[in-house]
């Protein structure tokens, strides 16, 4: 698929979304990343420059000083419904209470779907547009662009988008990105837990860390189980 | 079958990981998850009181094995690193020629995480190199009983000692099994769903946190959707995960009936001597804690089931004495339990359990809980972290004995010693069996006075003449027991007990609400 056929299949995939569900129901997650933001730029354009859904920003409170601006800045621009859902205070405390970083990672990790969680209850959504890419990570290898959940259901618009056509897409639209990726970040997470990679050819997530295996060990050492 | 004429020592220990007492269908658990030990327990000794050591694998086994608490043992509860007089029992029958065995499913009492296997003649640990949720995390009942049939034919004329510990009952929950017991009242009328997902070690999450949410830990959920930013989607049905539970312990019951067959079909069974035991319960929704162990000796957790087959014995026999799990490799010394003075113990670094004339009592941290009835709780818990236990002890080189024991000792003291807490403890004493017995009766009246039983039979039978035969049965024996149910409700509620047992409540709640 040429990244037109890709573009215009992702538009599809928008407008779809719209017919099946009422705008109320449906929220684009933003994180403020690139692959999100390109995901808005779309239905900008699809809706003639107003986003008639919500927009929901998962704040971890521990995001780059950047992507809050940056958040900030384009809700006003763009005139978006957006929803600020911070995470839960009982998660932040708890990641305040551990003193282990890989537990750290964990509880935020777990607080991103505590709030997720939260907001589809509390706001009634039905579907949950994500800028998730196939050649992200393995995991997205069998996903569909409707994706069916327990709860609602996750919508993937760019899931054939290569990185490649990502920055393509923001160079040829001008779709507006944090400046992060210019100082050598190559995907953006949590403030603590991300860092620049020097390797231009490093996988997409090299500067992310991983934290499954190193919890299971920690598991094993307090004898737990 | 065996003759009398074995007489060899051949015992095995079954440590069941993970599985809580009443949900032991022996032990008169609704759903059926245990024919098998139901069928052994014909010809056994059936403890009502048996206490597990510690409410976690890793002080829980080597304490079994050892016949010592953990505060007892060279460790003091921080690592799997043991001394070798810790084992002195096994290396005393070793010395006698007796062949001794362990077998682990679990990764936590292998050799990579202890060094056990120094202890042992034979040491089984093959484990699966798993990744969390991602498959097992520890190896297969079945996989780890080859073993274990391969070790009994190659021993079966020697003198030996095997103790097998599997772990189908402990989280997550057979995920790979199909589930069970998905189609009976105690899962239809369950309709609680997770609310929010909870770190591993509980790190931060204290008992007012869950006064309003089902909290689940990360590792215990089931059918997750993962993605590169973490977890996407899980099950959050309550049902969902006790019917796993009670599906693992069912697998394990399947597995042991077939190796007693197997013993049968070499001769041996009826001489051989076999326990059937837990290291720990579970957390099944007991103070708002959800599908977690570990935490503290609670009776959820600390009450476990233990069944003893000598050799050759042929019948039942019902046990109320208190016991240790421990306590069956001291029992191999001299062929009795050890007298425990009516008191035994299930100990954590922070609290501890014990016995007292059929009753269970819990500090921890200061709190005072009290329960046969599992649910009750006289005083709130605060901090689970399961995580800071470990870091104190290690780093501050406590006295674990001392700390605990000292400290509960004098806590449990200023709080029966308060007048209030005195009277509500009294009162709660008095009332218990009372109070249990009408909380049992009251919470089965609901389900049975609902309508919505008869509609849920209705819907699962068609309409052939001999189902609905089969459903006006069970219509009439319902309309039975539900006669019988009021009866005793309203006897309960026209008593003096009931009274107090009011009084009770509200002095409970003023106490809880300070």
């Amino acid at each position: 698929m040429t990244l037109k056929q890709k573009i215009k299949r992702a538009e599809k995939v928008i407008q779809e979304s719209a017919s099946k569900w009422k705008p109320e129901e449906i929220a684009i997650a933003w994180t403020g990343g690139k692959d999100s933001t390109v995901i808005l730029d779309m239905a900008r354009r699809v809706f003639g420059n107003k986003i008639p859904f919500r927009v929901m920003f998962n704040d971890s409170t521990l995001e780059f000083d950047e992507i809050y601006e940056f958040v900030k800045k384009y809700k006003r621009e763009w005139d978006l419904d957006l929803l600020w859902i911070k995470h839960l205070d009982q998660d932040l405390a708890a990641y305040q209470k551990s003193q282990d970083q890989d537990e750290q990672m964990e509880i935020m990790r777990i607080a991103k779907i505590n709030a997720i969680n939260f907001s589809i209850e509390e706001y009634n959504l039905k579907a949950f547009l994500s800028g998730i890419r196939k050649d992200e990570h393995e995991a997205r290898a069998d996903e569909t662009y409707f994706s069916k959940r327990s709860t609602h259901m996750r919508v993937h618009p760019i899931l054939d988008f290569t990185i490649n056509d990502i920055w393509k897409y923001i160079k040829e639209y001008n779709v507006p990105y944090v400046d992060l990726y210019d100082k050598g970040y190559k995907s953006l997470g949590e403030k603590p837990f991300t860092s620049p990679v020097d390797d231009p050819d490093a996988p997409e997530r090299a500067g992310r860390d991983a934290t499954k295996e190193k919890v299971m060990k920690r598991l094993r050492k307090l004898g737990y189980w | 079958m065996g003759s009398k004429l074995n007489n060899k020592f051949q015992k095995f220990i079954f440590i069941l990981d993970a599985v809580r007492k009443d949900h032991v269908s022996l032990y008169g658990y609704d759903r059926k998850t245990t024919p098998y030990i139901d069928k052994f327990a014909k010809n056994a000794d059936i403890y009502q009181w048996a206490i597990a050591p510690a409410p976690y694998t890793l002080a829980s086994v080597p304490s079994i094995l050892s016949g010592k608490y953990p505060h007892e043992m060279s460790n003091k509860f921080t690592s799997g690193k043991f001394e070798a007089h810790d084992f002195k029992k096994i290396d005393n029958l070793r010395k006698k020629g007796v062949n001794a065995a362990f077998f682990t499913a679990n990764i936590v009492t292998s050799s990579k995480n202890t060094n056990l296997n120094e202890s042992f003649d034979y040491f089984y640990d093959e484990n699966p190199d798993a990744n969390i949720n991602e498959a097992y995390l520890y190896q297969s009942a079945s996989k780890v009983m080859e073993a274990v049939y391969d070790f009994v034919k190659r021993n079966k004329n020697r003198d030996f000692i095997a103790f097998v510990h599997l772990m189908e009952a402990h989280g997550p929950y057979v995920p790979d099994m199909q589930v069970i017991f998905n189609d009976d009242l105690l899962f239809k009328q369950d309709k609680r769903k997770i609310s929010r997902v909870i770190n591993d070690a509980l790190t931060g999450v204290n008992a007012e946190d869950l006064v309003d949410q089902i909290a689940v830990p990360r590792y215990q959920l089931l059918e997750t959707v993962e993605g590169p930013d973490g977890l996407e989607d899980f099950e959050r049905s309550i049902n969902y995960y006790i019917a796993k539970y009670d599906t693992g312990i069912n697998y394990l019951d399947s597995q042991l009936g077939l190796f007693f067959d197997y013993l049968k079909k070499l001769g041996i069974y009826n001489a051989s001597e076999i326990v059937i035991t837990s290291d720990h319960g579970e957390f099944l929704g007991e103070e708002n804690i959800y599908f977690s162990h570990g935490i503290m000796p609670h009776p959820a957790v600390a009450l476990v089931p233990l069944i003893h087959k000598k050799p050759f014995q042929d019948k039942s026999k019902l046990m109320e004495n208190s016991v240790s799990v421990k306590d069956f490799i001291n029992y191999l010394d001299d062929g009795v339990w050890p007298e425990t003075a009516g008191r035994v113990y299930s100990i954590h670094p922070k609290s501890f359990g014990f016995t007292s004339k059929q009753k269970y009592f819990l500090v921890h941290n200061g709190d005072l809980h009290h329960s046969e009835t599992y649910k009750e709780c006289l005083f709130p818990t605060k901090n689970f972290d399961i995580g800071e236990i470990y870091t104190n002890f290690e780093e501050l080189n406590i006295n674990i004995k001392e700390y605990v024991f000292s400290k509960g000792e004098v806590n449990f003291q200023k709080i029966i010693s308060n007048k209030e807490n005195g009277e509500l403890i009294k009162a709660y004493l008095t009332l218990q069996r009372m109070n249990y017995t009408y909380i049992k009766d009251r919470a089965k009246w609901e389900i049975m006075k609902s309508e919505k039983v008869q509609d849920e039979l209705r819907s699962v039978v068609s309409d052939s003449q001999k189902q609905l035969q089969l459903l006006s049965n069970q219509i009439k024996d319902l309309r039975k027991e539900r006669a019988s149910l009021k009866n005793r409700i309203r006897a309960f509620e026209q008593s003096k007990t009931f009274t107090y047992w009011r009084l009770y409540c509200k002095l409970r709640d003023r106490i809880w609400k300070k």
